[in-house]
């Protein structure tokens, strides 16, 4: 590797230090002080060794496989999905576009409860299968579910993270490749795909790490079947109220996740090298020009819609009629959920609290991720790579163990029922995903950009944020999206550090769902993902006209 | 080794852009061709639609007289047998140099022992010989290049193709690899479509050259034809540096309508003469070519400012002879002195000794649309020489 | 970074505290009136309108409600704890072990209450720290739509009629349920023998009692074993769904009620939980569907009188005693 590293001779450079040292205060306070509490908390209590057993061994086992494997193949699909969209001229891309990412709209439990009314062993399909073919197709209880619903809902981080990275792949080489006599298919996989190794890693990475820590899908779909992960085994402990002091024996599970993700960290290093820098490209990569496009665009529509717009209508249903269970005829339908959750009082509330916090912590995490993306990937001050590692950390904890760190630590901050709280709590969750997404493209922007700033008479840190900065500005923007969407409907933080007579949208879904108003829960989830498929579409324009 | 040929093609874009209008062209197998115009003229357009990255909207091209592309059918890009230089060198950054020159043959089917022969031999061609194990990042910008012919010709391709391949060089490495590749082609017996903005480079290299404007051809020919007889005003301003005067041809000469200046008949040739209409005593409107040898300059005799009507703008050294620009009666022109060398803001005295005239008809039709591309030449002083000839073409 | 966009940033910053400042409203309004916290299970609709009626009755007492499943209750308040303090000054949720888990740390104060004297005693602490709030039995609920005829009793669900129609609770994870597995284990007709057959007829083991009430009335798993006052509330917004109350009985909670030794508003605290078992409070809870633990407020519309009702009635020593086993047992037989 050459060097993309810019200020070997500057490390003295006071001001970086600065930053440096400040971005280091950051992480220790928002994520490694509360993650080392709650970890010390269970430390503590002594009863780590109440784990050594086979249930959570295996717990264990599958927390590892199903989030490997799902990782995998969000990984597949969202590769084969930005492929298709992203690189090729199909018809209506805009719309599948919008359509592919809806998923990350969608609370995680409420997606399980859609697919369950569909590949639940007396679902909607499985009942029709077996009229047709005498047995159910699939039941999408246990394992391979578990595997299958993560991957499907997470995919869409992975989405946005290789559409930055072939949007920064130069038209030329595959070009030059079609021009060797490689053909479409050959120049994809010789290329193409070897370009995209850096992002295909981080990707994994990220949405490995974060389904560690996923509780409603495992809970929902897996325990019928007695498949049991490490973060349903946490909060079975707190639940049950079989396990005395319950909340100690959680956090042991905190540090065992902990733990798996630092091993895996030090795994993943061995395969992922540097990425390879690219001239910036003066012409995006062409668009595929494909040989039968309604082929590959039937396909693809068909494929984007059962993976989305399926269970998104099976919600809708729910949502329109006034009871489960009901009949589904024009007389039944009603718009009442929408209308007694529109009017309800803590709707409004939860809508203004949610939004508030998901666009603090957007901003929030889009300018410290921008700034830990840069330092990492272009100065040479020491820890840089540990500071990255840090903010992955607390991604794999489930929400209810950072919960439990923060509300240790509220009292002590004077934070205790504050909307603060759920703030910080948020930003040291989410802000793995800015970095991540910051980091593939800066490694591969060419150094010679900001040595050109430099020669143009810019200080270091001038063409360090007129150059690096600005280049990092998109995907970090793209980070923070991913981040509002993301905590705009967060459940399982938000529902232990709530102040009393406070509300997220999550929270509010959940609750109506718990308590039996299915019909509202599901009114609420559709208002919240057409209102952020409505947002997302203005902002995905406004990004591709610009 | 292969023969080209467009038959009539157009090129249409989704915008309704029309990059290419009516283009006929042969190329001779084993012939080296040149396309120039400016930019925005559809020369890269061209040589994509014959790479199989655009498709002809009407018309065909073959390649050995075999259809790669018309309006039913398209070869795929692979199946043409073709070679492709980028500007930007295009090497894949993820193999090593051996790799990338090797991948041509990995595609074909050859391996092992007789691929890395092939690929030494091919490097060594380039003037890299044992730089097989290096990573493209640490290559400089010329061998980079090096490196990406060598890959376009490791095949044997039908057609090789050069897109602006030279123009990210610097200049003596551009002339040595621009030396490289006329003896490389010629040694292989190669059929070139070589894209430059570079008008030197082209006169230099190619047998024949290709001038587009606006999707069209505005002439093929071999450098001497080009230089000695443009077709069109647009050529001779574009390769020449001429500049363009609006005028009338009579009898005794040219009188041009911009500024007092007259020109002798006889030093004046006619590219399209058909023998008709100036002969017989009439006169007719058009516009006169001036190229920088047309133009003499000379020093201002003492106190005798009276001649010395030209002021000079700017003068640049040449080994050959220096090119000196002036602002004359309002107009720009470029000239060469010889011998001597005026400072820029010296008066100097100025004389048009000849020209190649074009009729106004011609001149309506190859004005029309926003003509406003300058030839991409740094030293050009195309906008100046534009702004009458827009003028004129319309009230004709 | 240009002049407008660091201004637009600031802009935007300023916006978004205003907008956390106002979201976090749990502003004194300095009317004199006294705030309690509660934690509860309740349903949020249900809690919300028992704090309206009983606004009407103390207009001075304001009461800020922290709800959430049992489960993320218990996790508060054992944080709570380890920080100091509960964050709350009463406690309506769970069943009595988890009071008598409360009882035993010292954090209960004893009530002091006239309406004590309405409730049955097995409904209540004989020490009088806690009292039931009401009567959540478990029952049979099943889609109408798909069967006529009501499982009459437990037994009965492990007959082939109902071989994959079958859903419950998961008694690892609920609380509630969990303690309904040691009831069953109890029971000299039920116990292991019971949970073998059940397990023959292959239910689906769900995660709460959420998602079993919707799955009976959509008719994916027609019958489920699950609290009665849900089905009721589905079945009063349309839904095919009806409950029925097997002949064996019903294993049951009565949700108690508690007030923290550490309240410093003990009298408005004292005077929410009179106001919860007092006879309007407990007409208000008949209105919700939920059975009351007075015989003097009624029955919800569809259910049976109090005195109807077989009730398994076990002591909670035992049911902590065979609380493993039980689940364990469950775990091989039904689980698997």
């Amino acid at each position: 590797m050459p060097s993309t590293r810019l200020w070997e001779a500057e490390r003295a450079l006071p001001a970086l230090g600065l930053i440096n040292a400040g971005l280091w205060l950051f992480c220790l306070t928002v994520v490694l002080v509360p993650l080392g509490t709650v970890a010390l908390y269970g430390l503590a209590s002594g009863r780590l060794e109440e784990l050594a057993e086979p249930e959570v061994a295996a717990a264990a086992w599958n927390s590892l496989s199903s989030a490997v494997l799902s990782g995998a193949l969000a990984v597949l699909i969202a590769l084969g999905l930005v492929l298709v969209i992203e690189h090729t001229r199909l018809p209506g891309r805009a719309t599948l576009r919008i359509l592919a990412l809806s998923p990350l709209l969608i609370p995680p439990f409420i997606g399980a409860i859609s697919w369950i009314g569909l590949f639940g062993p007396s679902g909607m399909i499985n009942s029709a299968a077996e009229g047709l073919i005498g047995r159910p197709l699939w039941s999408i209880y246990g394992g391979d579910g578990v595997i299958l619903l993560l991957a499907l809902h997470a995919y869409p981080i992975a989405y946005l993270l290789l559409t930055a990275a072939l949007a920064r792949i130069p038209a030329e080489l595959e070009e030059a490749a079609r021009a060797s006599g490689a053909g479409s298919r050959r120049a994809l996989a010789h290329i193409t795909l070897p370009l995209l190794r850096p992002a295909l890693i981080s990707s994994f990475v990220l949405v490995t790490v974060s389904n560690l820590a996923d509780f409603g899908i495992p809970a929902l779909v897996g325990a019928p079947e007695r498949y049991e992960t490490l973060a349903t085994i946490a909060y079975r402990f707190v639940r049950s109220g079989t396990v005395d002091n319950s909340v100690e024996l959680a956090a042991c599970v905190g540090v065992v996740l902990l733990l798996m993700v630092a091993a895996g960290m030090l795994l993943i290093r061995r395969f992922s090298r540097a990425s390879y820098a690219l001239e910036p490209s003066v012409s995006r990569a062409a668009p595929l020009a494909l040989k039968r496009p309604w082929l590959l665009g039937g396909t693809t529509w068909a494929a984007v819609l059962g993976i989305t717009a399926l269970p998104l209508s099976a919600l809708l249903i729910q949502a329109l009629l006034p009871a489960p269970g009901m009949e589904l005829s024009w007389e039944n339908l009603s718009l009442g959920n929408f209308s007694s959750v529109l009017e309800s009082p803590w709707a409004a509330e939860g809508t203004q609290l949610s939004l508030s916090l998901a666009l603090g912590a957007a901003l929030i995490t889009g300018v410290v991720g921008l700034a830990i993306g840069t330092v990492m990937t272009r100065t040479s001050l020491p820890g840089r790579s540990l500071l990255r590692k840090v903010s992955l950390l607390p991604l794999a904890v489930p929400g209810l163990i950072v919960a439990v760190g923060w509300l240790l630590l509220a009292p002590h901050l004077g934070l205790y029922n504050s909307p603060w709280l759920i703030l910080w709590a948020y930003v040291m969750s989410f802000l793995a995903l800015v970095v991540q997404a910051i980091e593939a493209p800066l490694r591969s922007t060419s150094p010679a950009l900001e040595e050109a700033a430099r020669v143009s008479g810019a200080s270091a840190l001038r063409a360090f944020s007129d150059v690096s900065v600005r280049l990092a500005l998109p995907a970090a923007a793209a980070g923070a999206l991913l981040v509002l969407l993301t905590a705009v409907r967060e459940l399982t933080i938000s529902a232990l550090l709530l102040a009393p007579n406070a509300q997220t949208l999550g929270v509010a879904i959940f609750n109506l769902q718990q308590a039996g108003s299915y019909g509202s829960a599901a009114a609420l989830s559709v208002l919240v993902t057409v209102a952020g498929l409505l947002g997302m579409g203005l902002i995905t324009r406004r990004l591709h006209t610009r | 080794m292969s023969s080209v040929r467009f038959d009539a093609v157009d090129v249409v874009f989704e915008d309704g852009h029309r990059a290419l209008d009516a283009v006929i062209l042969h190329i001779a197998d084993g012939e080296i061709i040149a396309l120039v115009g400016p930019s925005g003229s559809g020369k890269t357009t061209l040589l994509r639609s014959l790479a199989g990255f655009t498709a002809p909207s009407r018309g065909r091209i073959s390649i050995d007289e075999q259809v790669v592309s018309s309006s039913e059918h398209s070869t795929a890009v692979e199946h043409r047998g073709l070679g492709m230089v980028f500007q930007q060198h295009a090497l894949w950054p993820h193999m090593k140099v051996g790799e990338n020159i090797g991948y041509p043959l990995r595609l074909a089917g050859i391996r092992g022992g007789d691929r890395r022969r092939r690929v030494e031999e091919a490097l060594e061609m380039v003037g890299l010989a044992g730089m097989a194990g290096r990573r493209p990042d640490q290559l400089s910008g010329g061998q980079r290049q090096r490196v990406a012919l060598a890959r376009a010709i490791i095949h044997e391709p039908r057609v090789l193709l050069l897109d602006e391949a030279l123009s990210a060089l610097d200049e003596p490495l551009r002339a040595s690899l621009r030396a490289q590749l006329q003896s490389m082609s010629r040694r292989l017996g190669l059929t070139v479509l070589h894209v430059t903005h570079d008008r030197s480079e082209a006169l230099a290299v190619a047998d024949r050259i290709v001038v587009l404007d606006q999707g069209r051809i505005q002439q093929i020919g071999c450098p001497d034809e080009l230089m000695e007889r443009p077709a069109t005003g647009f050529v001779a301003q574009f390769l020449q540096d001429a500049a363009l005067l609006h005028g009338e041809l009579r009898a005794e000469g040219f009188r041009c309508a911009e500024m007092k200046l007259q020109v002798p008949r006889e030093s004046i040739s006619q590219p399209q003469d058909d023998g008709s209409a100036a002969d017989s005593g009439g006169s007719r409107a058009g516009v006169l070519a001036v190229a920088p040898h047309h133009v003499i300059l000379s020093p201002a005799e003492g106190d005798d400012a009276q001649g010395a009507e030209a002021e000079v703008v700017s003068s640049l050294y040449g080994r050959h002879a220096h090119d000196v620009e002036v602002s004359w009666a309002g107009r720009r022109l470029r000239g060469e002195t010889v011998g001597w060398r005026p400072a820029p803001g010296e008066r100097v005295r100025a004389e048009v000794n000849g020209g190649v005239f074009f009729s106004g008809g011609d001149l309506d039709e190859q004005t029309q649309g926003d003509h406003d591309q300058a030839p991409e030449d740094p030293q050009g002083d195309g906008e100046s020489v534009q702004v009458p000839l827009g003028h004129t073409g319309g009230s004709q | 970074m240009t002049q407008t966009l660091r201004r637009r940033a600031a802009l935007g910053t300023t916006a978004l505290a205003g907008l956390l400042l106002s979201a976090c409203g749990t502003g004194d309004d300095g009317s004199g009136a006294t705030t309690i916290t509660l934690y509860t299970s309740e349903p949020q609709e249900k809690i919300d309108e028992l704090l309206a009626d009983f606004a009407q009755v103390e207009p001075d007492i304001e009461v800020e409600v922290f709800r959430a499943g049992t489960g993320d209750l218990t996790a508060r308040l054992e944080t709570d704890l380890n920080a100091g303090d509960p964050g709350a000054d009463v406690f309506l949720a769970a069943d009595a072990p988890t009071f008598e888990g409360f009882k035993e740390d010292g954090l209960l104060m004893e009530l002091d209450s006239e309406e004590l004297d309405a409730v049955p005693d097995q409904w209540q602490d004989p020490e009088g720290q806690y009292v039931g709030t009401r009567i959540i039995p478990t029952v049979i609920a099943y889609n109408t739509a798909e069967y006529d005829a009501a499982p009459a009793s437990w037994q009965e669900l492990t007959e082939a009629e109902y071989d994959g129609q079958i859903t419950l609770p998961d008694p690892a994870v609920s609380g509630a349920a969990a303690f309904n597995a040691a009831v069953w284990y109890l029971q000299d007709d039920l116990g292991e023998d019971w949970f073998a057959d059940l397990g023959g007829n292959s239910p689906v083991i769900a995660e709460s009692n959420g998602p079993v009430g919707q799955s009976v009335a959509e008719g994916s798993q027609p019958v489920g074993v699950v609290v009665d006052f849900m089905m009721r509330d589905l079945h009063d917004a349309g839904s095919p769904a009806a409950v029925s109350y097997p002949e064996e009985g019903v294993p049951y909670i009565y949700q108690p009620i508690g007030i923290f030794e550490a309240t410093e508003e003990a009298e408005a605290a004292q005077a929410f939980v009179d106001y919860v078992i007092s006879q309007r409070g407990q007409e208000y809870a008949v209105e919700q569907n939920y059975l009351p633990v007075r015989e003097d407020a009624g029955t919800p519309e569809g259910a049976p009188r109090l005195d109807e009702i077989s009730f398994m009635e076990e002591g909670l020593s035992e049911i902590t005693e065979v609380q493993g086993e039980a689940l364990d047992a469950f775990d091989s037989t039904v689980g698997g």
